[in-house]
């Protein structure tokens, strides 16, 4: 027999838990037979081994502190209650549509400072697209924060470089593979 | 002598392997077997079906994992791969004292994305900051996609019904009211299902040291 608080305790994991993914039909057979055919294997580490010598030519420092971006920066997204002690709250708007938001500041922890970062009425990124929240200064922009919506809404508890200077920030609507610079669909009020 | 019929009926920590009789071979109900118990086949029998069973229980809350931390859908179907090759080559090493199964594949799905992830191109950036903190993921973020896994698991674990109602309520966000009309069943049936859901959840989620 299960209590009510403990079947309330589930009722909140699942809601801030992201929803799973569908795999890719064709990803089972790719799958097995990656593991138990071993040239399939050796193919495929091949491959992975020339992405990395391209993208290792192209892009060593943007790939080591992507890298390093990438496992520091986003704590966690879904609907949990983040605990960081705000000090400054920005305010995001739609330029049309409407979607909003906030971005919360933290205290200074380190060289990294604690955000929470909350929209509302964003619908989910269409297939093959992410959203992606951006710090720049007028000369120069830093994109950081990869997130997507679930039912228009979505809380990203994150923490940024403390030693970045910026003026305004914004979220764009980025394709997986292109990335570039794409408007915004959110940004700090009297962003530019 | 035992029946091919008994075979299914086996005890928990039994590792069965295929019986022949009289030239057949008696099938080995894989749903029923445990996790440890599909491990143990693909450690020691090389058990390919036993290997599928892991991936139907497991690719959604793998995948999704994966994705979720390379924000890359198509690298991380390569990853994938990789991660059920690991679990291919090195289902020998899990050691049941040292943790579930569960928390074993979670560890080599986030393994093979960050691994993966220390090869990725940015996504885009104009001047870095001069300094960068290289520490290690912090354990508050694998301690909340260890929980997102282990709960993906726990859906995965339920009846087709029960989950189909849960996604559409927690995962899409509707009102029980419209789970039902999705579904086509009565309000009733979704409260039923979803009071019968969430207690199983409840219990999987004790046993794997989640709510407790």
């Amino acid at each position: 027999v299960t209590d009510e608080s403990e079947l309330s305790r589930v009722e909140q994991m699942l809601r801030s838990t992201p929803p799973p993914l569908e795999v890719p039909e064709h990803l089972e057979r790719a799958a097995r037979g990656a593991a138990l055919d071993p040239d399939v294997t050796r193919s495929r580490e091949r491959r992975l081994a020339r992405r990395r010598t391209l993208r290792g030519r192209l892009l060593p420092a943007a790939a080591v502190l992507t890298a390093a971006v990438a496992a520091s920066l986003v704590i966690g997204v879904g609907g949990r209650s983040p605990s960081i002690t705000v000090v400054q709250t920005v305010p995001l708007a739609a330029r049309a549509g409407a979607a909003s938001g906030t971005l919360q500041l933290g205290t200074i922890r380190g060289r990294m400072r604690p955000i929470v970062l909350r929209v509302q009425n964003l619908p989910a990124a269409p297939k093959g697209h992410y959203y992606e929240m951006w710090f720049g200064d007028g000369r120069k922009r830093i994109g950081l924060l990869p997130f997507d919506t679930t039912g228009g809404r979505a809380t990203v508890v994150s923490a940024i470089p403390a030693g970045i200077t910026w003026t305004a920030c914004w979220v764009t609507l980025e394709d997986y593979h292109e990335g570039g610079t794409a408007p915004p669909v959110l940004s700090s009020v009297g962003a530019t | 002598m035992e029946s091919t019929a008994a075979l299914g009926r086996l005890p928990a920590l039994a590792l069965p392997v295929p019986v022949r009789q009289r030239g057949r071979v008696a099938r080995v109900d894989y749903a029923g077997l445990t996790d440890e118990q599909l491990l143990g086949r693909v450690a020691d029998h090389r058990d390919e079906d036993a290997f599928a069973a892991l991936y139907q229980r497991y690719s959604r809350p793998v995948y999704s994992l994966i994705a979720r931390l390379l924000r890359d859908r198509t690298t991380g179907e390569d990853v994938m791969q990789e991660a059920f090759s690991a679990v291919w080559r090195a289902a020998r090493s899990y050691r049941q004292d040292r943790g579930s199964v569960v928390a074993w594949l979670f560890t080599i799905a986030r393994n093979a994305a960050v691994d993966a992830a220390r090869s990725r191109r940015p996504v885009s950036f104009g001047d870095p900051p001069e300094s960068i903190d290289l520490e290690p993921t912090p354990d508050v973020r694998v301690a909340a996609d260890m929980e997102a896994f282990r709960v993906h698991v726990a859906v995965d674990s339920l009846p087709r019904r029960e989950r189909d109602v849960i996604a559409l309520a927690y995962f899409e966000g509707l009102s029980q009211s419209e789970v039902a009309d999705r579904l086509g069943i009565p309000l009733g049936t979704v409260k039923t299902r979803t009071r019968s859901a969430l207690g199983r959840l409840a219990e999987r989620l004790e046993r794997e040291g989640v709510t407790s």
